[in-house]
C-alpha cells in the first residue's frame, strides 16, 4: 500500500513536469476557436484538447497538470519550510529543558490556540497573494506539531543513557545533537513531514479556492475545483477532474505517511486527522 | 482539577489579547483602506470618514479604544455593510453557523466513536481494514471538494434537497451538515481506533480478562473511557476545523452565516467586522480546549491530580 | 490436587517453545517456575488460562477438569470462579478511572459473590494496607506501586480461589518491598489452604516461599525438586551454575585482592534538585529536593566500593555527581589530592568512566560497536600512540571481532553489556562508575559481567565504585560497602565489619530483607 502510494505521488509529479512538453497548448494560452469544449467531443481532440477546454478557450489537461506542479511544489516547500522550524523549535526545546522549555512551549500553546486559518487569511489579503507568502504562511502554521513531535522525541531520547554515556565520553552539546540526537529523531521528522505535505496541499487548495492563494495567470487544484464548482451543473467533469486528483493526491500521501510512521513506530505522532 | 481550569483561563487571556492586537496591526498595516474603493473620494470626504471612524487616532490609541469596547461587549460599526454594526452581523450569522456547526460536531461524533468501537473491536478483520481506509478517505477530502459534489449528486441528479440557500425546513441543513462533518468524523474514527488499540493492549485489559469479564464488557467498562481521550483532546483543532469548514461550506451553500462575513469582510478591509469575527472565533477556540481539559478529568482521574 | 501438567508444551505459531512440562500443585502448597528470561515460564503459567498468544497442548487438570481445549466461554467462569491471578507491573494492571472499591467488587461479583463493605475492609486489611475505608474511595494512581500490588493479590484472592497464579508478582518492585509481597504470598495460601503456581526469575523469593521449583532452560524443564535440594546440592549442570551464580548472604567470603593509593576522595557531598516549575505554589512548599545530603566517601586503587541502598535512596544521584554527570550543589571532589572542577576537564572524564544498568540502551541503537567504542578516545585523549583499538578492546571483554560491525539491537543484553565495559575502557580510566551494572541481566550474564570487571580490575588496579540494591552481590564483589538511606550515606565501612556489626538501622534491616 506504502509503496503504491509513492508510486501514485511520482508519476503524478512526472506527469505535471513532464507532460506538458509534449501537448500543444500551454496553460495560459487561449484557443479563441475552441471556448468551452466538451471532453467528448472530437473536435476538441482534433484541436489537441483532450480533455476539453474551459469557458475562455484554455486546455483544461494542461491546466490541471499545471495546477498539480504548482499545488505540489508549494505544498512540498512549505513542508520543508515546517519542517526546518519545527525540529530546530523542538530540539532547542526538548534539548535546553527547564524554563527555556517551557516558555516555548507555551509558546507553540498559544499559537495553537489562534484561529490560524484566519491569520492566514487576514495575511494573504494584508500583503497581497505571492506564492512566496503562502507558502511562508501555511508553513507557519504546520510547524507547530512538528515542533511539539520533535520536543517530546527529543525529550525521551535525551534521558536515555547513551546520551549521558555520550556526554561521559566527553562529546560537546553540540555533537551530541548533531552525532546522537538528530539521527534518532529524523525517522520520526520524516514520516511527519510526509503526513504534513498533505495536509498543506489541502490548505493551499483551500486559500485558492477562496480566490486568496495562488493568482491568475498561474493557478493550482484549488482554483480549478472552484471554477469547476461553479459550472458544474453544465460541465461536471470540470469539477470532478481536478477534485479527483485533488483527492487522489492527498489520499495517497496520507496512506504513505500513515504507513511511514507505523513502519518505524513513531507513537509520539498519533493518527493523522487532516488539516484544520 | 479547578486549579488546572483557572489556569487555563489565566492563560487564554493573553492568548486573545495577542489575538486581537496582532490581527487589529496587520488590518491597519496593510496597504490601502476601506474608503479606497472604485470611485475615489475627495480628501476631505475621507478624512471626515476616518476621523468618524476613529481612523485618524495613533495606532495604540485605537488598539486601546478598540479594546476597551469589546469589554464593554461593542464590536463597533460595519465599514461595509454601512448600515450595520458588527454586532448585528454578528448577531445575524452567528446562529446559522452555529447550528449547522453544532449539528454536524454531533454527527461527526456519533458515527465517530461507534466507528472508531466498531473498528477496535474487529481489530485486523476486514470490517476493520475498510472502515479505516474510510476513516482516512474522509479526513482527505476537503471540504470544498465534497461540497460541490454533493450538491452534484444530491441536488441537481436526484434532487433530494436544495441546492443553496435556506428555508423554513430543514432539509436545507442535509447536504451543509453532512459536508461538514465529514473531515471531523473521519478524524473521530481515527482517534477513537487508536486510542482503544492502544487501551486494548493494556495491562488492565488482561487482568480484567483473567477476572473472567467477556469482551464487550472489557471493551465498555474498562477500555472505553480512557481511550476517548486523544478524541477529546481533538475538540479544540475540530472547533477550528469547523470553523474553517464553515467559510467554504457557507460560500458554497449561499447561508448568511459568520464564515461568509469573515471572507466579505477579509476581501474588503472592514476591519471592525473583521476583528470581530476573529475575536468571536478564537474565543470559540479557546472555549473548546477548556471544553476538552473538563472532559479529560472526567475520562480519566489521572488528569484531575496533575 | 488442585492443579496438575502432564505432558505440558506450549507454542506460538508453528514453534514449540516449552516441552512437556509435568507438575502436581497440592492445596496449601506452592510451585515455583523458575528461569531466565526467554525460559518459557510465564508461557507455560498463563497459556493454558489462555491469557496470552501462547498455544498450549497436552493436558492441564484443574480441580480435576481437563482445561486446555475449552472454549474462551468456557474457560472465562472458571478464571473467575476457581482461579485468581496475580500480574507482574502492579502499577498499570489496574484500571485508571475506577476506584479500588469498584476493582474488588467486580472480581467478587465475577465469582458470583457480592461483597458487603465489611467484605471488602476485612480483605484490605488482610493483604496489609491501612486505612481501608480511604483506600476503597481511592483511584490506582493514588497508591504506591507496593500498595497497588496489595491490591492486585486482594483483587485475586477476594473469591476464594483454589488455586493462585502469580506471573513474577515481585520483579516490578523495590528490593525491600520484594521480600514483603513473596511473605504475604506465602501466607496467604496456608491460611487458605491456596494452591499457588509462581513464577520467578528471583531466587531469593523461590527459596524464602515455595516448596517445590521447576528449573527451566531454552523450553526443557532442566531441573524438577523441591526447593531447598535445588538449593543444596544442584542436580543439574545448568542448576549447578545457577546456584553458583546467584550470591548469597550465606556464601563464603571469597579472598579479595589488595588496595593500593587513595585515589578519590569526595567530601560533605550534597545534591538538591528543584522541583518542577509551577505556576500556582503555596509560599509553604519548599522548591527544593535533597537527593543526597552530606555523603563522604574515599576510594582507592584496585579497590571496589559498592553503595547499596532503596529505590530513592539517592544513590544514583551521588554517583553521578562524583561521575561529573549529574548535579551537585554541595562538596569537593578530590582526585589523588587534586579538587575536580564541578565542570570536568576531558583529562578528568578520562580517569573515570560510567557504565550504567540497562545496556541496550546505554549504546546509541543507530551506531556500531566498532564506532562506538572508540567514541571516547576521539574526545578524550590527546595522546594516541598506546590505545586499544577497537578489537583489542572487544578482546578485553571476551567478544570476538566479528561483533565490530553489529548494532546494539543484535546484541543480547550480556554482550552489550560487556560493549559498554569496553566504551569505558576505551580511555584506560582508573576508576569505573557502575550503576546496577547487572541488575538488568539474567543471573548467568550477571555472574559473567562480574567476573570480567574482577578480571580487570586484578589486571590493571581499576578502581570501581558500583551501585546497587542487592546486598548479597555487594558482599561478593567489595572491599567496602555504604549504605544509602533518604540520601543520606548512613554508614560506609569495610564489608565484614559492616555485615557483622551494623551500627544503623538501615543497615540491619537491609541484611534482614537480604537473607
Amino acid at each position: 500500500m506504502m509503496r503504491f502510494s509513492i508510486i501514485l505521488v511520482a508519476i503524478m509529479a512526472a506527469l505535471a513536469v513532464f507532460l506538458p512538453f509534449l501537448l500543444p497548448w500551454d496553460y495560459t494560452q487561449i484557443d479563441w476557436d475552441g471556448v468551452s469544449m466538451d471532453i467528448t467531443s472530437y473536435e476538441a481532440w482534433q484541436r489537441g484538447h483532450y480533455l476539453g477546454s474551459d469557458d475562455i478557450g484554455r486546455d483544461r489537461l494542461a491546466r490541471i497538470l499545471a495546477g498539480t506542479r504548482i499545488t505540489m511544489s508549494v505544498a512540498l516547500a512549505a513542508a520543508l519550510v515546517a519542517m526546518l522550524i519545527g525540529i530546530s523549535w523542538g530540539i532547542i526545546a526538548g534539548w535546553i529543558g527547564g524554563r527555556t522549555d517551557d516558555i516555548m512551549m507555551r509558546i507553540v500553546d498559544a499559537l495553537y490556540a489562534l484561529p490560524f486559518m484566519f491569520i492566514v487569511i487576514i495575511l494573504m489579503v494584508v500583503f497581497g497573494r505571492s506564492i512566496l507568502l503562502i507558502f511562508i504562511g501555511i508553513g507557519a502554521v504546520e510547524w507547530l506539531t512538528m515542533a511539539r513531535v520533535v520536543r517530546a522525541e527529543v525529550k525521551a531520547i535525551k534521558v536515555r543513557p547513551f546520551i549521558l554515556a555520550a556526554e561521559a565520553s566527553g562529546a560537546s552539546s553540540l555533537s551530541i545533537i548533531l552525532r546522537h540526537i538528530l539521527p534518532n529523531i529524523m525517522g520520526v521528522a520524516i514520516a511527519y513531514l510526509m503526513l504534513t505535505v498533505p495536509q498543506v496541499v489541502m490548505v493551499e487548495s483551500f486559500l485558492s479556492f477562496l480566490g486568496l492563494g495562488v493568482q491568475e495567470p498561474m493557478t493550482s487544484l484549488g482554483i480549478l475545483v472552484n471554477e469547476g464548482a461553479a459550472q458544474m451543473e453544465i460541465n461536471p467533469a470540470a469539477l470532478l477532474l481536478p477534485g479527483g486528483i485533488l483527492i487522489i493526491l492527498i489520499i495517497s500521501l496520507t496512506i504513505a505517511g500513515e504507513r511511514l510512521r507505523d513502519r518505524i513506530n513513531a507513537g509520539n505522532i498519533g493518527p493523522n486527522i487532516g488539516a484544520s | 482539577m479547578v486549579r488546572l481550569i483557572l489556569r487555563r483561563l489565566w492563560m487564554a487571556i493573553p492568548t486573545l489579547f495577542a489575538i486581537i492586537i496582532i490581527s487589529f496591526l496587520l488590518m491597519r498595516f496593510a496597504p490601502g483602506g476601506p474608503f479606497d474603493g472604485e470611485r475615489p473620494l475627495s480628501s476631505e470626504t475621507k478624512a471626515a470618514l476616518e476621523n468618524s471612524y476613529g481612523l485618524d487616532k495613533p495606532i495604540w490609541e485605537q488598539i486601546m479604544l478598540y479594546i476597551g469596547r469589546i469589554l464593554q461587549g461593542d464590536f463597533g460599526p460595519s465599514l461595509i455593510y454601512r448600515d450595520f454594526t458588527v454586532n448585528e452581523l454578528i448577531a445575524q450569522g452567528l446562529p446559522v453557523s452555529l447550528l449547522i456547526g453544532g449539528l454536524a460536531l454531533v454527527l461527526a461524533s456519533i458515527i465517530g466513536i461507534s466507528g472508531g468501537l466498531i473498528a477496535a473491536s474487529k481489530a485486523g478483520k476486514a470490517i476493520d481494514e475498510i472502515l479505516m481506509l474510510f476513516a482516512t478517505l474522509l479526513t482527505a477530502l476537503p471540504t470544498f471538494v465534497t461540497g460541490p459534489l454533493l450538491v452534484l449528486i444530491f441536488a441537481f441528479t436526484l434532487g433530494w434537497f436544495p441546492v443553496s440557500g435556506m428555508d423554513d425546513g430543514i432539509s436545507w441543513l442535509v447536504l451543509p451538515v453532512i459536508a461538514l462533518s465529514l473531515p471531523i468524523t473521519g478524524a473521530i474514527i481515527k482517534l477513537v481506533r487508536a486510542g482503544l488499540a492502544v487501551q486494548l493492549s493494556q495491562d488492565h485489559l488482561r487482568s480484567a480478562k483473567a477476572r473472567g469479564l467477556s469482551p464487550l464488557k472489557r471493551l465498555f467498562r474498562h477500555a472505553l473511557r480512557p481511550a476517548l481521550v486523544p478524541a477529546a483532546s481533538y475538540l479544540g483543532p475540530a472547533a477550528a476545523g469547523l470553523l474553517t469548514g464553515a467559510v467554504v461550506i457557507e460560500t458554497i451553500f449561499g447561508l448568511p452565516g459568520l464564515g461568509r462575513y469573515f471572507v466579505q469582510g477579509a476581501l474588503n478591509r472592514d476591519y471592525p467586522l473583521v476583528l470581530g469575527v476573529v475575536t468571536l472565533y478564537a474565543s470559540f477556540i479557546i472555549a473548546f480546549n477548556l471544553l476538552a481539559d473538563i472532559i479529560y478529568g472526567w475520562l480519566d482521574p489521572r488528569m484531575r491530580d496533575s | 490436587m488442585i492443579y496438575s501438567a502432564r505432558n505440558l508444551s506450549i507454542g506460538i505459531d508453528e514453534n514449540i517453545l516449552v516441552h512437556d512440562v509435568n507438575f502436581d500443585i497440592e492445596a496449601g502448597k506452592i510451585l515455583a517456575l523458575a528461569g531466565a528470561s526467554g525460559s518459557g515460564k510465564t508461557l507455560t503459567c498463563l497459556s493454558p488460562f489462555r491469557l496470552n498468544t501462547g498455544k498450549a497442548s497436552g493436558s492441564a487438570l484443574l480441580l480435576g477438569q481437563e482445561i486446555i481445549g475449552l472454549s474462551e466461554q468456557i474457560l472465562s467462569p472458571i478464571r473467575a470462579r476457581d482461579v485468581g491471578f496475580i500480574f507482574q507491573q502492579p502499577l498499570t494492571a489496574l484500571t485508571p478511572h475506577l476506584t479500588i472499591s469498584a476493582h474488588l467488587i467486580e472480581a467478587s461479583m465475577q465469582a458470583g459473590i457480592i461483597p458487603s463493605h465489611d467484605n471488602l475492609i476485612t480483605i484490605l486489611e488482610k493483604v496489609g494496607l491501612s486505612r481501608p475505608t480511604d483506600k476503597l474511595r481511592q483511584y490506582p494512581h493514588q497508591l504506591s506501586g507496593g500498595e497497588r500490588q496489595r491490591i492486585c493479590i486482594a483483587m485475586g484472592i477476594i473469591h476464594n480461589p483454589k488455586l493462585l497464579v502469580a506471573d513474577e508478582p515481585t520483579s516490578a518492585l523495590d528490593a525491600e518491598l520484594r521480600r514483603d509481597i513473596t511473605l504475604l504470598l506465602h501466607d496467604i495460601c496456608h491460611e487458605n489452604n491456596m494452591a499457588m503456581l509462581l513464577v520467578s526469575h528471583d531466587l531469593a523469593s523461590i527459596e524464602s516461599s515455595a516448596d517445590d521449583v521447576i528449573l527451566l532452560q531454552n523450553g526443557y524443564v532442566e531441573e524438577q525438586s523441591s526447593t531447598r535440594l535445588l538449593v543444596q546440592k544442584p542436580q543439574s549442570a545448568y542448576g549447578t551454575s545457577l546456584i553458583a551464580a546467584t550470591p548469597r548472604m550465606d556464601e563464603p567470603i571469597s579472598a579479595i585482592l589488595p588496595i593500593g593509593d587513595k585515589l578519590l576522595d569526595a567530601r560533605n557531598i550534597s545534591v538538591n534538585f528543584s522541583r518542577p516549575f509551577q505556576f500556582f505554589r503555596s509560599k509553604s512548599e519548599d522548591n527544593k529536593v535533597r537527593a543526597v545530603r552530606n555523603a563522604s566517601l574515599t576510594i582507592c586503587q584496585g579497590e571496589t566500593l559498592a553503595i547499596v541502598g532503596g529505590s530513592g535512596s539517592g544513590k544514583s544521584t551521588l554517583a553521578r555527581a562524583i561521575a561529573g554527570l549529574g548535579p551537585i550543589s554541595k562538596g569537593q571532589i578530590y582526585w589523588q589530592e587534586q579538587e575536580l572542577p564541578i565542570k570536568r576537564s576531558r583529562q578528568n572524564r578520562a580517569l573515570m568512566q560510567p557504565v550504567f544498568q540497562d545496556p541496550i540502551a546505554s549504546l546509541d541503537p543507530r551506531w556500531r560497536v566498532g564506532d562506538m567504542i572508540v567514541e571516547p578516545q576521539k574526545y578524550l585523549l590527546d595522546d594516541m600512540s598506546d590505545i586499544l583499538g577497537p578489537a583489542e578492546l572487544l578482546l578485553e571483554v571476551g567478544l570476538k571481532t566479528e561483533f565490530l560491525e553489529r548494532l546494539p539491537a543484535q546484541l543480547s543484553g550480556g554482550q552489550a553489556q560487556r560493549v559498554a565495559i569496553a566504551r569505558a575502557l576505551s580511555v584506560r580510566p582508573k576508576l569505573l562508575i557502575l550503576d546496577e551494572a547487572t541488575s538488568a541481566l539474567d543471573p548467568l550474564a550477571a555472574h559473567n559481567i562480574v567476573q570480567i570487571l574482577q578480571s580487570l580490575q586484578e589486571k590493571y588496579g581499576l578502581a570501581i565504585l558500583m551501585i546497587t540494591h542487592d546486598l548479597a552481590l555487594a558482599r561478593r564483589m567489595a572491599h567496602k560497602i555504604g549504605v544509602m538511606k533518604d540520601g543520606q550515606l548512613v554508614e560506609c565501612r569495610p564489608k565484614d565489619q559492616l555485615l557483622t556489626a551494623p551500627q544503623h538501622d538501615a543497615t540491619r534491616k537491609l541484611i534482614e530483607n537480604s537473607l
